[in-house]
């Protein structure tokens, strides 16, 4: 996002704004979504999300931080819509994929098993996971993103790995035995 | 280690997959929103922090106590006589008249017998909007109460949200601050009026206030929405 635009918006340029918003929006609908898991959710998530970057830009000291500031805003609103629904989990549907992706029964499962496996953990675990494998920040920018300790950001993202490849791998094991009974 | 590998790529394609462009409706919202917000928190709240700040502050400063004294009987005279105004012009009368206000969300000409009127009833769609902020927000329940072309008339921050976009997008950021509204008094109605007081506010900070709302074909056309003392 370019550095004038955030300066213009700040200013109250509410045309720079909208250009921001649009320019920002693909990549916090994607973090919204993928946390959330619900595009209703992850619809609400971003329109919160835009509305506090209007609101709360002057506050932003360094146009440069702006992609950041912005996706520690879009997963604060993604908590916010989390909580907001007391049976989430029940809600969850699964991310709709690309028939022609889905090579195989194994990776269909494998799929199905991830969504179970993330499904089972929490939003904060989520975010950590979402900010390192699908916007690509390092552990370290994952932390400075969320406002916690690197060791925190760290453990997270160890320990939601761990729980996913857990249900991979079982779902691995089930997998070879369907093959093998077959 | 060839495995984590495998299973790190497998994480990293699974969570790539899906949507990845956003939808319109919330950069609209949010649009919109700048354009009718420049940029403050929300405003019944914010005037009536800041008409409390100065209370207290003539208050710290002893010399000017009574100018906060002033400027609540200002407002209260001011509501008040709106309320009069309403009822000398028949716009509002309080109970016993006839009831002939079609319910909001329903088709014009549904009359209610005048015998109900007495102790009046809000119709079950207008009593929803009492209760919006009590719920997750939803842009449908909005789209039901007003009218497209529907104008919010605040009063208070002196701020106008003309249409159903811009409604939408002030009620949907009040609604991420936990913004509430209590009805305090019974619904008066007279002709296409309906007047209400209410206390609203964030969470800690509730203020009281009258609602005025005119409704054509069912549905809020205006609505004004006026500090009370």
């Amino acid at each position: 996002v370019e550095r004038e635009l955030v300066e213009r918006a700040q200013r109250g340029d509410a045309e720079a704004f909208a250009a921001l918003a649009h320019a920002a929006s693909d990549r916090l609908y994607g973090i919204a979504y993928r946390i959330l898991r619900d595009p209703d959710r992850a619809e609400d998530a971003l329109q919160l999300a835009l509305v506090r970057i209007w609101d709360d830009l002057p506050a932003l000291r360094d146009p440069e931080r702006f992609d950041a500031w912005s996706y520690r805003l879009v997963v604060h609103a993604s908590y916010r819509e989390a909580g907001r629904e007391r049976r989430w989990s029940g809600r969850i549907r699964p991310i709709v994929s690309d028939p022609v992706a889905d090579d195989g029964i194994s990776t269909i499962v494998a799929r199905d098993e991830l969504e179970r496996g993330f499904r089972r953990l929490t939003p904060e675990h989520r975010a950590v996971l979402v900010l390192h494998y699908f916007v690509g920040l390092p552990v370290t920018e994952v932390a400075e993103t969320l406002g916690i300790p690197a060791g925190t950001a760290g453990s997270r993202l160890h320990y939601a790995v761990r729980s996913l490849r857990a249900a991979f791998e079982a779902d691995e094991r089930g997998v070879v035995a369907w093959r093998t009974t077959a | 280690v060839t495995r984590e590998r495998e299973f790190e790529q497998a994480l990293a394609d699974w969570i790539e997959d899906g949507f990845l462009e956003a939808p319109d409706r919330p950069i609209r919202a949010a649009i919109a929103h700048a354009r009718a917000h420049p940029r403050r928190r929300f405003s019944f709240v914010g005037l009536g922090r800041a008409l409390m700040d100065r209370i207290q502050m003539s208050e710290v400063k002893q010399q000017g106590a009574h100018r906060g004294w002033l400027v609540a009987v200002g407002v209260t005279a001011v509501v008040g006589a709106l309320v009069i105004g309403l009822i000398g012009t028949g716009v509002v009368s309080f109970g016993g008249g006839p009831n002939e206000l079609p319910a909001v969300g329903a088709p014009a000409g549904t009359a209610t017998p005048a015998a109900a009127a007495a102790t009046p009833t809000p119709d079950e769609a207008l009593a929803k909007m009492f209760t919006m902020f009590d719920a997750p927000y939803s842009p449908a329940q909005i789209a039901a109460l007003y009218a497209p072309d529907a104008v919010l008339h605040d009063t208070i921050a002196n701020e106008t949200s003309t249409g159903l976009a811009e409604i939408q997008a002030k009620l949907s950021y009040l609604s991420t601050l936990n913004f509430h509204s209590t009805r305090t008094s019974a619904t008066i109605r007279q002709g296409d009026f309906v007047a209400f007081f209410e206390t609203h506010g964030e969470p800690g900070y509730d203020e009281p206030g009258l609602v005025v709302v005119q409704l054509k074909d069912g549905k809020i056309v205006n609505q004004w929405v006026y500090g009370a003392p």
